[in-house]
């Protein structure tokens, strides 16, 4: 039969469908598709230097002193009784709402390394062992924090546990704080309260890093993947922290640094980075994941993973 | 600035020869024209320049940053017509030439070409829809397909057309411009046949009218190291390749200057 030795050889049919489709203008459609979990500004991942915020933008110091004096404002609000709602972290613009993080994982978590937590500190003040606090109280903090009416919040045992970082100028005129006082390589570490449950302590440590950083939003979970604190609710980025802090952790091992472990970052949309700072603790390897627009410089990330390692009550860090 | 690849899957099908004398043809037409060969094995500075060896050309320029285009342009007897030599890296030198390694560099080449007042680059490249001619077919506008007309060719065309569909994930803007038979025996009933089944199963504005017969002119023409069209003997493949532009130039997503 004629042309029978290509014919047999080949899918007529299939071959043509291919050349039309070839023939037609690509639809962009696809290769335009916004990453559906990252939302419609994630722009890639980058390698970007890391800056240090203390020699930000003009932009981001601007930025950096809104949301201070933004911060601030808020608090006093509460503290006057002005602000019915309670304080609660600031929406993280531009990405999917956050998802209410199942109840029973948060709870589990929460109990659990507020348990393993308390023993030691009750064994050694010799105090009796606290009771591990009723899911009601251990949920998320940030959920803790929209339940609280707004006089709880500007209580004297909250205002205790806050933070109150030394800004003098920003104190008397919070407009005209010079961008140089928000460098948080300059911050202190924030006073964690002992004996507290653990829940508490995280979200006086989220309250503390907001006023200290402009942080968006952040979450802390443990090596696989337990909720101890989220604002977030987005998987995958956790999940991108949990890839990166643990490839931080192995090269650290390799060169044997057993403390400071470097903070990897990606970029996740514009003026927006994730980054991971991953602490090991006598709970094992914590991963705390912060939002912000610029990548933070060693001394600042230095800072944050102390005082992250004083809310979990785990002042000597524990090589694993 | 158009800038049109001459690619195949398979080798040996005549991308050489049909990039040439197109070169060689639109030249003529008045269009200043860039020939560049994208082949590490160099068979247009072989066909073309005794000095080809010596020539810094095309995997020059993707190995060196520092390296510019305007550098590398050899202009010829037609005032029209410039060549661009593969050079003395070749695509294995860089690495095993990696999809996507030179995408960059290629961009910025076809770019500066651009800027140097071409309005047609014809690129020959080497067999096969990877490493280099990947990036080429990444940067081109079009893509003319020489496809030899003898059964064994006519079965590669699926995987082919399978390559050239992910290669305009890369790059949407690539414009399939068309198959053209080449080395067509009109005396042997299994090239005609090859080259009839094709035709029967593309689209028809997928497959070029224009054949390019098998001819000992052309070899001829690469011994003497001139288009085939120069040759004393050469109107009627100067004729071929004449209808061939035309026929290229008459599509309808055949844009001069896009890109």
């Amino acid at each position: 039969m004629k042309n029978d030795s290509v014919n047999q050889w080949i899918d007529a049919g299939e071959l043509r469908s291919l050349a039309e489709s070839l023939l037609q203008p690509v639809t962009t459609e696809a290769t335009e598709a916004p990453e559906e979990v990252y939302g419609a500004h994630f722009v890639g991942f980058t390698v970007a230097g890391p800056v240090d915020l203390g020699e930000a933008t003009a932009q981001g110091r601007v930025r950096t002193v809104a949301m201070r004096s933004l911060s601030e404002a808020r608090g006093k609000a509460n503290e006057a009784g002005l602000v019915s709602a309670p304080e609660s972290a600031p929406p993280v613009a531009n990405f999917p709402g956050p998802k209410p993080v199942p109840e029973t994982v948060t709870t589990r978590a929460a109990e659990e390394l507020a348990a393993t937590h308390h023993e030691p500190e009750s064994q050694a003040s010799g105090q009796p062992v606290q009771e591990a606090p009723t899911p009601a109280q251990v949920e998320s903090p940030f959920r803790l924090a929209q339940e609280q009416p707004a006089q709880s919040a500007s209580s004297a045992e909250i205002q205790h546990r806050r933070v109150v970082i030394p800004t003098p100028v920003a104190q008397a005129h919070p407009q005209v704080q010079p961008a140089q006082q928000t460098a948080i390589g300059t911050i202190p570490t924030a006073s964690a309260p002992s004996g507290q449950p653990l829940a508490r302590r995280m979200q006086a440590f989220g309250t503390w890093l907001k006023r200290s950083v402009p942080a968006e939003a952040f979450f802390v979970c443990d090596r696989n993947g337990e909720i101890i604190s989220d604002e977030i609710g987005n998987e995958k980025l956790i999940k991108v922290a949990r890839t990166l802090a643990h490839a931080a952790s192995s090269a650290g091992r390799q060169v044997g640094d057993a403390g400071g472990l470097s903070s990897p970052f990606v970029k996740i949309g514009v003026d927006r980075v994730l980054q991971v700072i991953p602490k090991r603790s006598k709970f094992g390897l914590v991963v705390l994941g912060v939002i912000v627009p610029q990548v933070m410089g060693r001394e600042a990330v230095s800072v944050i993973a102390q005082s992250l390692s004083k809310t979990l009550g785990d002042e000597v860090s524990v090589p694993v | 600035m158009i800038t049109l690849a001459i690619t195949s899957q398979k080798g040996g099908v005549g991308k050489t020869t049909v990039a040439i004398n197109l070169a060689h043809a639109f030249a003529r037409s008045g269009r200043k024209t860039l020939l560049v060969d994208s082949d590490p094995q160099g068979s247009v500075g072989l066909s073309l320049t005794r000095q080809s060896r010596h020539l810094t050309g095309f995997y020059d320029l993707l190995s060196d940053p520092a390296m510019r285009a305007e550098s590398l342009i050899v202009p010829t007897r037609l005032e029209t017509l410039s060549l661009v030599a593969s050079g003395h890296s070749s695509a294995y030198e860089l690495g095993g030439g990696v999809m996507g390694s030179s995408l960059h560099r290629v961009r910025s080449f076809f770019k500066e070409v651009k800027e140097q007042g071409f309005e047609i680059c014809i690129v020959d490249t080497a067999a096969g829809l990877f490493g280099a001619t990947a990036d080429v077919l990444g940067s081109s506008t079009g893509v003319l397909l020489p496809q030899q007309a003898e059964p064994l060719g006519v079965r590669s065309v699926p995987k082919m057309l399978e390559a050239l569909t992910r290669m305009r994930v890369v790059n949407p803007g690539l414009q399939v411009l068309g198959v053209v038979m080449t080395m067509v025996q009109q005396h042997l009933a299994e090239s005609l046949d090859a080259a009839e089944a094709l035709r029967n199963i593309l689209p028809p504005e997928m497959v070029m009218r224009t054949v390019i017969p098998r001819d000992d002119l052309f070899i001829r023409a690469s011994a003497k190291g001139l288009p085939v069209g120069v040759m004393d003997e050469g109107a009627g493949a100067l004729a071929v390749f004449d209808g061939l532009r035309a026929e290229l130039e008459g599509k309808r997503n055949f844009n001069l200057y896009r890109g």
